[in-house]
């Protein structure tokens, strides 16, 4: 039981204040379009460098757990994801935000990573070694094969049809081959000078959402901000939420579980953990007809699963030095900086740092979640805006986020023709959910892909096809079609009928 | 089955075009190991567009069409494309204020007087301002500088 033992140590006035001043900073860097985790977590580490090595490591830990979490406010309320991790939040929690119903999508959010983030956070505690054990196994074929499963997600968030979802899911992974071959190093598809260094995700992610969301808004420019929505959004209580949030167990459970799983598998990234987790919520639903439409299980599963993910995800980190996460990488560097390494001397010679930080993590969570709820009520100011000034602030906003990203303008112009594209492709029934998806786990696929061709040799097939961990995942890629297939044929049957009568 | 000529069957037929384009180039290279992911991708894309499009021909799909408000995002696009361009001659900060005044002006809901050019004015500048603090002095993001900031 040491990390109780070393629990006083988060709370020395210096730790306290860091944790606090992280969890905010955290919570508003998230929240701005573009400035992803990892990006927030690399920002800082320059800072840390004067503190000593647990109070440096508690400032990224805060902000790398906040960060997550923040990246659902500009998600909720002007559809631009902070960061990819919150792309499944805004399926239900902007259509909520819309219903006027903002404050209410915001503390699910920060209730719901509060208990995925706690769960994870208690994984990584007790569960380090056996599950650093199954993050062993997970070599180039199963990781291909996880991102494959993660492809074919993507069928069932096309929302209508699944082959519009596969077909949208294959331009975004054929998007991520511009630029670079990731194994042999070399240029590809390089049409223009933009397209150089390949398609960054986030400048994508900022496009594919944030333009077709301002073009909406310069259509219903004209309308006035419903000014009924206030009394709905004043009449949820913290407590209200917290009741209702406690209830709907089975998003929760879907969401901490799939967060922990997916979390621990080096390199899977938390990006698809919200996704998978909403995903399989909506399977499991007896409406999913309600999903995407302000549905607050979508928010509850997608942000329990974002923040449950970051606990496990450190886990291959400090044991074996792997990253489960692109930010998890990142904390890596600032673990090095502070002269720890990872594997088990981090717990035995430098145990008094390494557990301080990690029971930073799980007091960071109850932070997180206090003042996330502090921000959500101030939320009602953005839904109040006029739709003219909120595309206008939209648009300055998505070029700015987009070039801080690389400090590129070829980012931007990027962004825009994506962004300009996808609201047309939505407009015919393509989502963009599925696209950013492929072009996230795109270069994992092909990487994973030509490293196991290598490892294979001469027997391919049987390398990817034999192992027990394949044939499990194969079976759920041939699971998570077939029964999005059969939902849509359900749905068509339905209407025709509908129809008929 | 009689073949419909609906609308969703010609934006299918373009779908498959272009997935045709896509598996024209990814599949053709000489390099093959380079181009071997995405060739795989491109005859999978190809395959589904296919199906897409006989699907659509028989009329098979959900109608999922929403109609596209063209005039009403033409500015937009124009302003967007426009600031974007503008980037390198007045730096960021410049061309943001003239994004943010043109299209807090021209959607605006109500008739163009003095006083609403006064309002987009001071939103434009106000919300400049907050772009600057936010990316220049808290983030220190080195943006294209111009003729003014």
């Amino acid at each position: 039981m040491e990390f109780i033992q070393y629990f006083s140590e988060v709370f020395t006035p210096i730790n306290l204040m860091i944790l606090i001043f992280g969890t905010i900073g955290g919570l508003l860097l998230g929240a701005t379009p573009g400035l992803s985790p990892t990006m927030a977590v690399a920002l800082l580490i320059p800072f840390t460098f004067q503190m000593e090595p647990a109070s440096s490591l508690i400032m990224l830990g805060a902000v790398y757990t906040s960060t997550v979490a923040g990246g659902a406010v500009s998600g909720i309320l002007v559809n631009i994801p902070g960061a990819p991790a919150n792309i499944a939040t805004i399926m239900d929690g902007h259509p909520m935000a819309r219903q006027g119903r903002a404050i209410e999508a915001l503390h699910y959010c920060f209730i719901s990573s509060l208990v995925g983030g706690v769960i994870g956070v208690l994984l990584l505690i007790f569960f380090t070694p056996p599950l650093a054990e199954l993050a062993l196994k997970f070599g180039p074929s199963e990781l291909f094969w996880i991102s494959i499963f993660g492809v074919t997600i993507i069928a069932s968030l096309g929302g209508g049809s699944i082959l519009k979802g596969l077909i949208a899911g294959g331009v975004g992974l054929w998007l991520s081959t511009i630029g670079y071959n990731p194994v042999l190093g070399e240029e590809r598809f390089v049409f223009s000078e933009h397209l150089a260094g390949g398609i960054h995700v986030i400048a994508a992610l900022i496009g594919l959402f944030a333009i077709p969301q301002v073009l909406s808004l310069v259509s219903s420019a004209g309308s006035p901000p419903g000014k009924g929505k206030l009394a709905e959004l004043r009449s949820h209580s913290v407590l209200k939420s917290f009741s209702y949030n406690i209830r709907r167990v089975k998003a929760l459970v879907t969401g901490t579980v799939v967060g922990s799983v997916i979390g621990i598998i080096p390199g899977a990234g938390g990006q698809i953990a919200g996704l998978v987790a909403y995903d399989q919520t909506r399977k499991m639903s007896k409406d999913p007809s309600a999903f995407g439409k302000g549905e607050p299980d979508g928010v509850i599963a997608a942000e329990s699963a974002n923040n449950a993910m970051v606990g496990p995800s450190l886990v291959p980190l400090l044991t074996l030095g792997i990253p489960g996460s692109p930010t998890a990488a990142v904390l890596l560097g600032g673990l090095l900086i502070n002269g720890l390494f990872p594997g088990p001397d981090l717990f035995t010679v430098h145990g008094a740092v390494t557990w301080t930080f990690i029971d930073s993590l799980l007091v960071g969570q109850v932070f997180m979640m206090i003042f996330g709820l502090m921000i959500a009520r101030y939320s009602v100011f953005v839904t109040r805006i006029p739709n003219h000034l909120m595309a206008a602030a939209v648009i300055v906003l998505a070029i700015f986020g987009t070039y801080s990203v690389q400090n590129s303008i070829s980012d931007v112009v990027v962004m825009l023709v994506l962004g300009i594209l996808m609201y047309y492709a939505a407009r015919i029934g393509f989502s963009a959910a599925p696209l950013v998806l492929g072009l996230i786990l795109g270069q994992l696929t092909e990487t994973n892909f030509l490293q196991g061709r290598m490892i294979a040799g001469d027997e391919v097939w049987s390398y990817f096809l034999t192992g027990p961990i394949n044939q499990i995942v194969i079976a759920l890629c041939c699971l998570s079609i077939g029964y999005s297939i059969y939902n849509e044929r359900k749905q068509i049957v339905k209407r025709r009928q509908e129809a008929r009568a | 089955m009689k073949i419909a000529l609906t609308r969703r069957f010609y934006v299918a037929l373009l779908v498959a075009l272009v997935s045709a384009v896509i598996f024209k180039v990814s599949f053709f290279q000489e390099e093959s190991e380079v181009y071997l992911f995405p060739s795989i991708v491109s005859i999978v894309m190809l395959v589904l567009s296919l199906v897409s499009l006989s699907r659509e021909a028989y009329d098979l799909c959900i109608d999922d069409f929403q109609p596209f408000p063209f005039v009403r995002q033409i500015p937009a696009i124009v302003m967007m494309a426009g600031g974007v361009a503008l980037v390198e001659v007045l730096g960021m900060y410049s061309s943001a204020f003239l994004v943010l005044l043109l299209a807090s002006f021209w959607y605006s809901p109500h008739r163009a007087t003095r006083h609403r050019l006064l309002q987009s004015l001071l939103f434009s500048g106000g919300f400049t301002l907050f772009i600057y603090l936010l990316f220049s002095v808290m983030l220190n993001v080195q943006v294209p500088r111009g003729v003014l900031i």
